[in-house]
């Protein structure tokens, strides 16, 4: 079974970003009201969405008010890929 | 009319009566018109030349709206909007030079003439015009087809002078569905407008006027500790200034049902210049972050590996040089932006390697010492904000000389004269405790900051009790009052931007 959305995405914020490996986020855990990501890191993660799901995330939405968590980064690009297909 | 002062208050109750009479269709027009006094009371002259940008803004958004040749129509817009600027705010720049050309040609001419057209709030006004060009080309937006709709997007009196900058899908969406203002929001508004005052007249102004009028332009006659001091009542005046403005503006939109964006989140208490920047000025760095840094960051990702140097570096660097530019085309200014650019850059290389931690997770210990350096080198940077570049450098070298241990052992002794030589000697000595006020003054303001950090949602004031609301209304009034008494209003310092 393929690991899914918030997986990928744990995985890649947990390796590449916060050097923290062997870590795995909640997904409801606060990525961005916490300050764990911050700007440079969340243009990382828009790249990563877009070349591994085909979606893209706007510049104006990599803040707070679009997603905060995994689960409503997950649901954002589920929505997305919905309306792509 | 000054935001703080009486006829500003008759000007909002008067069009707060006329707001609250009439229809709900006609609200956003009494908005207008209101708005159009405003601004015609600061100058005519201006609110021409500020409607003819509204207007040549609101036909290029239809249209790029149109896909026909979107680029023509958005460079166009970019155009008119950073000639404006560069015309009316930097006039200082180039008219000495064109009055010299013109007078070596024997033609006699004012230099004056276009500083009587200079538009209050126009570097607002410009970049909220151009986040409205920039998202109807991404299509983040519809543009809007009626015009006094986007008249009042763009000349809305509360955030015209000194913004905050609003996106304007949320804005013409609150403007044509009036909100009912009930005693919740009348009573968060009221507070808005007293802190607001408070942090203006009681701390800002009081500070601002303890700063001798030449320590920003002859530094190296002052002792070092005595400048530190000025240099601390210079930035919590500018802070409170800036944030008593917001708190006030925010609170009179919410008496007409119009939420205005949260522009300070005590930005002093940040634990790195990351944060300090999501909580300074955040309507503006949200704007810096989306129009410029993001799209750099996002071409220059594309091309070169994350680590890659010009990805470190240029980013945030080009951001805040832009954002000092902003705030004046001078050589300090690009300083100040250059030195806020520099901190984030080598705040950003240990997250290379080290595992990120949240900045509330981090040890105690860590976060008051993010904290202290972050404070103490964003004091630093208010230097080059304030002064130009040879008085920043005398200023910081002056400064320095708080570090010199054997001068300061010297100024102390009985027998300093001989040390120091009479000059210096005296300077200590005349000069030997910077003024006290300034840090009683600095006590109330931190005071507020500790109540904001803790409760960063302003509605939580509802639940104090009655007696509490009472008695911190009672004394803010009073303390108003005394001031106001005691000093002369100063206008605000962000206005001249």
């Amino acid at each position: 079974m393929s690991p899914s959305i918030e997986e990928q995405i744990s995985h890649f914020i947990c390796e590449e970003i916060i050097h923290q490996p062997e870590r795995v986020l909640a997904s409801t855990e606060p990525l961005l009201s916490s300050g764990l990501l911050d700007s440079f890191s969340l243009m990382d993660i828009s790249l990563f969405v877009e070349d591994n799901f085909g979606v893209r995330i706007d510049d104006t939405e990599l803040n707070v008010d679009t997603f905060d968590t995994l689960e409503e980064l997950a649901v954002l690009i589920r929505n997305r890929m919905d309306t792509a297909a | 009319m000054a935001i703080t002062s009486l006829a500003f208050a008759g000007f909002v109750i008067a069009t707060l009566v006329a707001y609250h009479l009439v229809p709900s269709t006609w609200k956003k027009y009494v908005l207008l018109i209101a708005s159009l006094v405003f601004y015609a009371v600061f100058s005519w002259q201006s609110l021409i030349a500020f409607s003819l940008i509204a207007l040549s803004n609101f036909l290029i958004g239809i249209q790029l709206s149109k896909e026909q040749n979107k680029t023509f129509w958005l460079w166009l817009g970019i155009l008119i909007n950073i000639t404006s600027l560069i015309v009316f705010k930097y006039a200082d720049f180039y008219l000495p030079q064109v009055k010299a050309v013109l007078e070596n040609a024997n033609i006699q001419t004012s230099a004056d003439g276009l500083k009587i057209l200079l538009p209050i709030g126009l570097s607002f006004f410009v970049m909220q015009g151009m986040s409205y060009l920039f998202d109807i080309n991404k299509k983040r937006i519809p543009a809007i087809k009626y015009f006094p709709d986007f008249w009042l997007f763009a000349l809305y009196f509360p955030k015209l002078l000194s913004g905050p900058m609003e996106r304007a899908g949320r804005f013409i969406k609150q403007i044509n569905q009036p909100q009912i203002v009930d005693t919740k929001t009348l009573e968060t508004s009221l507070a808005l407008i007293v802190m607001g005052t408070v942090r203006k007249m009681v701390l800002a102004d009081p500070l601002t006027s303890m700063l001798p009028s030449d320590v920003f332009t002859d530094p190296e006659k002052f002792a070092p500790h005595l400048l530190a001091a000025w240099l601390l009542a210079y930035g919590f005046a500018i802070y409170n200034d800036f944030a008593g403005y917001t708190n006030i503006i925010r609170g009179v939109s919410g008496l007409f049902g119009i939420s205005l964006t949260q522009n300070f989140n005590v930005p002093y208490f940040a634990r790195d210049f990351t944060e300090f920047w999501q909580r300074w000025h955040i309507s503006f760095s949200n704007w810096l972050r989306d129009y410029i840094f993001y799209p750099l960051t996002r071409v220059l990702r594309r091309k070169f590996d994350r680590k890659n140097p010009l990805n470190v570096i240029l980013p945030p660097f080009t951001t805040m040089v832009v954002s000092g530019l902003w705030h004046g085309l001078n050589p300090h200014m690009i300083v100040w932006g250059g030195l806020h650019g520099l901190y984030q850059v080598i705040e950003r290389i240990p997250s290379f390697w080290r595992p990120t931690i949240p900045p509330a997770k981090r040890p105690k210990w860590r976060q008051w010492l993010g904290g202290l350096v972050t404070f103490g080198m964003a004091m630093l940077a208010w230097v080059p904000f304030r002064a130009d570049l040879p008085t920043t450098w005398a200023f910081w070298k002056q400064l320095t000389l708080l570090f010199n241990i054997p001068i300061l052992k010297k100024a102390i002794h009985p027998r300093s004269f001989v040390y120091l030589g009479s000059e210096q000697s005296n300077l200590y000595r005349i000069w030997s405790f910077p003024d006290l006020r300034i840090f009683i003054l600095i006590i109330p303001s931190l005071l507020i900051d500790i109540w904001q950090y803790r409760h960063p949602d302003i509605n939580t004031i509802r639940d104090w009790s009655q007696w509490a609301k009472a008695i911190a209304l009672a004394m803010s009034l009073l303390a108003i009052y005394l001031v106001s008494l005691a000093s002369p209003q100063a206008p605000f310092i962000y206005q001249g931007f």
